[in-house]
């Protein structure tokens, strides 16, 4: 395992420059071997984090011994790594040879070449042997601090002789403040530019250590050490400890680190003289998985889930940064400072520039509120872990508020679907322990996770927030975030943020995490390495008496199948070794190390692995897409490849579900995909295949094989996986249909009896043809007559067989108003006449040219409107006509005995209506009654004789002071005195009751009726 | 009016007035023309005669009220020159509609039910005028 340096090139290029060689001499192998065996992982250095100037702090280590002589390893057991160490406390420190501090686990190799910066406060590597107190004075090097905050150490400088002149005013400063215990103690000062860059050991000058650093100026300096004479302050190695532990975020000791280490070596030794014969190749596992013969059916993944920090697998930055930010809450919770950045020297002037300003915002705060919050800044109030599934987010949150020292408590968001709910929750959770204080600092010093009856202050963990109810939820979140601690006066009940909260959803980009994404500190967690993850899966295969044969290649491949997914790698694991195990105990000797790489082989196959995702595009994009054969790349390909690519799309198809919208997508883009296709079989088969499915949606996934098959292409196709154009279509489809419908109902009988679609083929092209200005021949209309009589006779023939075809086909021309864009100016609005209905649309090709011989002419706008003007008086005429046929037959009725007329009998409804639709043998009655009426009339067309009944108005009577010209357009006559009935019965207006309308309640009367009236 | 008679019986005699009221299988349903307003006599008689009294529509002959049509199950009256637009509304206690029959030999009054009225025909919005 090469520890991957490519990351931070810089760093290391800087490493490696400012690289003193250090006199003492270091057993590297000794890391090396610690490496080799598994116990220190991936190794980053530093981060490069949104802040710049801050690094993750490095690895320490600082040789303990005098610095003057050389170190001799001690015999090193190499299957205990620090991590273990976390996880034990010895009884009692032994001799040591690397006294070190880790800061989160992440051990850098290197680091002994290179030490630590004082000023990032993280010097603790201390003296921790006590009982060899003569030994101790050359060894206090590192700083301790006492309670006022003050560093304990002096380092007198001395400069050296190359850049004595060039050291700003100062020479004889005693007191170079060497490291910030926290911002307050340097409130208003600036602290000086100098670095230290490393701090390696150096080889003594007489009593005197020399610790190089570099001016801001680029010089170097070497700082020559002074011990404090006395050394009664730095005695007493565990108070010390307990004070420096509040700095680091370990919260635990560098010397109870080493006593862990010890005491697991001890153990192991003692596991070893016990049972020679369990091989434990796992230090990360070897301590928690001990229980191995007893069969356990849990899942893997809850079994072998981290239980500390150093177990995490996710990226280790993050897991920093997270945990960094969950303590920048300690000034709340715990009313201590939260472990500073470690600083590196390198960085010197941006990290001045940050700790002013946070200087200044403290001040600022303090100024401002007289209840200072000391909680995070609104922000970072709270943590939103976001990650694809089975990353890890959720061991990451739990993992890391235990870390930090809270209790973890998971209320998932998207249980809790109302706002008020959650947000009652959340508030309980934060309020429901007490706290006390100086108990819980204690344990959390002492990081004593098995003390649990120490109460903890809870962290509530709001797990997939994105399932939460939209906005209210989130909104709900985000007032609780904003509020503000309410001062002790008001006592009001407002709800604050008083406890970190950790959000975890998977998509933080969701739109209903879009309120919250100010207020919170984001962090993306990226799936772990493969490469990790495969030693991972190694170790807990390991642990489960399991081998995967073949090398890595197979684990390998399941990583890189699952996609960093470590919650599917470890359930197919399980999976594939529930049938290994099986096999195993049916074969007649059980190996002890059971070999599931077959049954593994087979578990990812096919049918072990989790579903492929319901992407859209994804499968489209498959069923059109010949597959490369350089399949060499990717190992889930290669496995696939066994199966013929039908049978692949068949599943894809299948596993997507939506068959219906898949079929679409499918006819969408059959056509756009340029497939090598001469005589169009292709084509026509795929449609086949369509259109057959179109008719059983069950068979869309065989169709997609087979359009698999006939339409791939080796290019990625250009597609559309939308099915709007297919919804819009369909959408005007409809409306062409009812548009057709409404003409069919215009037309009369004879002609309605046909369908509508052969009305649309057939009927409709050509009566728009008919309809159409003709091809300039004599009788065209294509003048733009505003007046019938400057016509010709030819245009007045062609006109008045206009006049006659629109009525035959129930068509008018009527004005239609454009619609003028909101910002236009109102005005001018083009008037278009058109035709109602307007069929013309049913016939129109937009990007159909025709000969010009066979275009269609447009009758001129001024002509239409003569004609439509013609129409509708000829529609006029001919209902008047009828509706004096149908006065003569009421009065023919009349003689009969008519119904009541107050409280007329419901039949009387229909009755009266069937008045108005006159039948042919009335109006035959009425012609015959009526001859001289019935000769005036024109064409009399049948075809029209239904409908508009109170505009059956035959125009008896026409006022006198209707000018003469309406009057003769109109053709009414004249000779007729009286109006007759708009119901159309043809009695006079003056025999009719009238209505007077009175406004207002129905002042209805009811009158007592008594009973002698009746009798 | 006095209690007595409210109840049915005269002052004279206790014997409660026996109406007999027949009805005979299915009835035909009628429907009440409510009109917001009130209905003016035309000035003419069918038989065009000048009517005497105008404000009264009881009188010799028949005289047409209007038509009444359902569009889209709302009716629509045409009266005089007016059209009304209506709403068929159910009648929260039904009518009936009863015939007086008078038995002249026997002195007798009965009443023939002659329609039941459930529904009534609402016309109380503002007339519009029919332009020609």
């Amino acid at each position: 395992m090469e520890p991957d340096f490519d990351e931070d090139d810089l760093i290391n290029d800087y490493i490696e420059e400012s690289y003193e060689p250090p006199t003492a001499e270091y057993d590297v192998d000794f890391f090396e071997e610690m490496m080799a065996s598994g116990g220190v992982t991936k190794t980053t250095t530093g981060s490069r984090t949104n802040d710049a100037t801050t690094m993750g702090k490095q690895s320490v280590l600082v040789p303990v011994e005098n610095t003057g002589a050389v170190v001799n390893p001690a015999p090193v057991d190499p299957h205990v790594s620090v991590r273990d160490a976390f996880e034990q406390r010895a009884e009692k420190p032994t001799e040591n040879l690397f006294t070190f501090e880790r800061y989160n686990y992440n051990m850098d190799w290197r680091a002994p070449r290179q030490a630590n910066s004082p000023s990032g406060n993280t010097m603790q590597a201390k003296e921790w042997k006590k009982s060899e107190p003569g030994r101790r004075r050359n060894r206090d090097l590192f700083g301790a601090y006492d309670d006022d905050d003050n560093p304990e150490i002096t380092l007198s400088v001395g400069i050296s002789r190359q850049v004595s002149n060039r050291l700003p005013s100062a020479p004889d400063a005693q007191l170079l403040e060497f490291g910030t215990k926290s911002a307050r103690s340097q409130m208003g000062r600036k602290r000086p530019c100098y670095r230290s860059h490393s701090m390696p050991t150096r080889p003594q000058v007489g009593r005197h250590q020399q610790i190089p650093m570099t001016l801001g100026d680029g010089t170097r300096v070497h700082l020559n050490v002074k011990v404090p004479a006395s050394d009664g302050k730095l005695d007493g190695g565990e108070g010390i400890g307990h004070k420096n532990d509040t700095h680091n975020s370990l919260g635990i000791s560098v010397a109870e680190l080493m006593e862990r280490v010890q005491a697991i070596r001890r153990r192991q030794e003692h596991d070893k003289q016990q049972h020679c014969n369990t091989d434990h190749d796992d230090p990360v596992h070897g301590d928690s998985h001990r229980h191995l013969g007893t069969e356990d059916h849990r899942l893997w993944v809850d079994k072998h889930a981290p239980t500390s920090f150093a177990h995490l697998l996710s990226d280790e930055r993050t897991n920093r940064e997270v945990v960094r930010a969950l303590r920048a809450w300690d000034p709340y919770v715990f009313r201590r400072d939260p472990p500073p950045r470690p600083d590196f020297g390198y960085s010197a002037k941006p990290s001045d520039f940050h700790s002013d300003r946070k200087n200044e915002h403290g001040s600022g705060k303090s100024r401002d509120s007289s209840r200072q919050d000391r909680r995070p800044e609104e922000s970072c109030r709270v943590i939103l872990l976001s990650g694809p599934p089975g990353v890890g987010k959720t061991t990451l949150a739990h993992i890391v508020a235990r870390h930090a020292g809270y209790r973890p408590l998971e209320v998932n968001g998207s249980d809790e679907r109302s706002a008020s709910a959650l947000t009652e929750r959340i508030v309980r959770a934060m309020e429901s322990t007490t706290l006390h204080t100086a108990k819980m600092r204690r344990s959390v010093h002492n990081h004593e996770c098995k003390d649990d009856s120490l109460p903890k202050p809870n962290c509530v963990i709001l797990d997939e927030i994105d399932g939460a109810d939209a906005k209210g939820s989130i909104q709900a979140i985000v007032n609780i975030i904003r509020a503000d601690i309410p001062a002790k006066s008001q006592a009001s009940k407002a709800q604050y943020l008083r406890r970190p909260l950790i959000l975890i959803c998977n998509n933080k980009y969701a739109p209903t995490l879009r309120a919250l994404l100010p207020y919170a500190k984001a962090f993306h967690v990226n799936p772990p390495s493969p490469a990790r993850l495969v030693a991972r899966l190694r170790s807990v295969l390991t642990a489960e008496n399991l081998t995967a044969g073949g090398g890595s290649s197979l684990l390998n491949q399941l990583v890189s199948v699952a996609s960093g997914d470590i919650r599917s790698c470890l359930h197919t694991l399980q999976f594939a070794s529930s049938r290994s195990k099986e096999l195993a105990t049916h074969a007649e000797e059980a190996p002890s190390v059971i070999d599931l790489s077959d049954s593994l082989r087979g578990a990812m196959s096919g049918d072990g692995l989790k579903d492929e995702r319901n992407d859209m595009a994804g499968t489209i994009t498959s069923v059109f897409r010949k597959r490369k054969d350089r399949t060499f790349l990717d190992s889930k390909r290669v496995m696939q490849d066994k199966r013929p690519s039908s049978t692949r799309i068949f599943e894809a198809v299948q596993n997507f579900g939506d068959n219906l919208r898949i079929l679409d997508v499918l006819f969408l883009n059959v056509l756009r995909v340029s497939y090598i296709d001469p005589t169009l079989d292709r084509c026509a088969a795929a449609h086949e295949w369509l259109s057959s499915s179109d008719l059983c949606p069950r068979q869309v996934p065989s169709t997609a094989g087979a359009i698999h098959l006939l339409c791939r292409v080796e290019q990625r196709p250009d597609l559309s996986f939308s099915t709007r154009e297919l919804m819009d279509s369909r959408y005007q489809f409809e409306a062409n249909q009812s548009l057709a419908q409404k003409f069919a109902e215009g037309l009369s009988m004879q002609t309605r009896s046909r369908s509508t679609s052969l009305l649309a083929t057939e009927t409709i092209p050509y009566s728009l043809w008919v309809l159409s200005a003709g091809e300039g021949s004599s009788g065209a209309l294509d003048r733009a007559a505003t007046s019938l009589q400057i016509l010709n006779k030819a245009e007045l023939g062609s006109f008045h067989r206009h006049v006659m075809s629109l009525r035959c086909l129930g068509l008018s021309y009527v004005a239609e108003q454009e619609e003028a864009a909101p910002g236009e100016f109102k005005g001018i609005t083009g008037s278009v006449l058109r035709l109602e209905p307007p069929i013309d649309r049913l016939a129109h090709f937009m990007d159909l040219t025709r000969a010009k011989s066979q275009k269609r002419i447009e009758i001129p706008i001024a002509m239409k409107e003569l004609l439509a003007q013609s129409v509708l008086h000829e529609n006029m005429r001919h209902l008047g006509a009828q509706a004096q046929s149908k006065a003569i037959s009421t009065k023919v009725r009349s003689k009969l005995p008519a119904p009541s007329v107050v409280a007329a009998p419901m039949e009387a409804a229909p009755e009266l209506s069937a008045m108005n639709t006159s039948s042919p043998d009335k109006r035959e009655a009425a012609s015959s009654s009526d001859a001289p009426l019935a000769k005036r009339r024109k064409t009399p067309s049948p075809t029209k004789a239904t409908a508009h009944n109170f505009l059956g108005l035959q125009a008896r009577k026409v006022k006198q002071q209707r000018s003469a010209r309406t009057a003769a357009r109109v053709g009414v006559e004249r000779s007729h005195k009286h109006q007759t009935s708009h119901t159309g019965s043809g009695v006079p207006l003056t025999q009719i009751v009238r209505l007077r309308y009175i406004k207002g309640f129905t002042q209805a009367v009811r009158a007592p009726c008594r009973l002698e009236d009746l009798a | 009016m006095e209690d007595a008679t409210a109840f049915g019986s005269t002052d004279e005699s206790e014997q409660p007035v026996l109406i007999p009221i027949h009805s005979d299988g299915d009835l035909p349903e009628w429907a009440v023309l409510e009109l917001n307003g009130e209905l003016i006599r035309p000035k003419e008689s069918p038989d065009g005669k000048e009517n005497p009294t105008s404000d009264c529509l009881v009188g010799p002959g028949q005289v047409e009220l209007g038509s009444v049509q359902f569009v889209d199950a709302d009716p629509v009256m045409v009266m005089g020159s007016h059209r009304l637009k209506g709403k068929v509304e159910t009648l929260k206690q039904p009518f009936c509609v009863l015939r007086k029959d008078v038995d002249s030999d026997n002195d007798t009054t009965s009443y023939q039910v002659t329609g039941i009225i459930t529904k009534k025909l609402l016309f109380n919005q503002y007339p519009k005028t029919i332009m020609r």
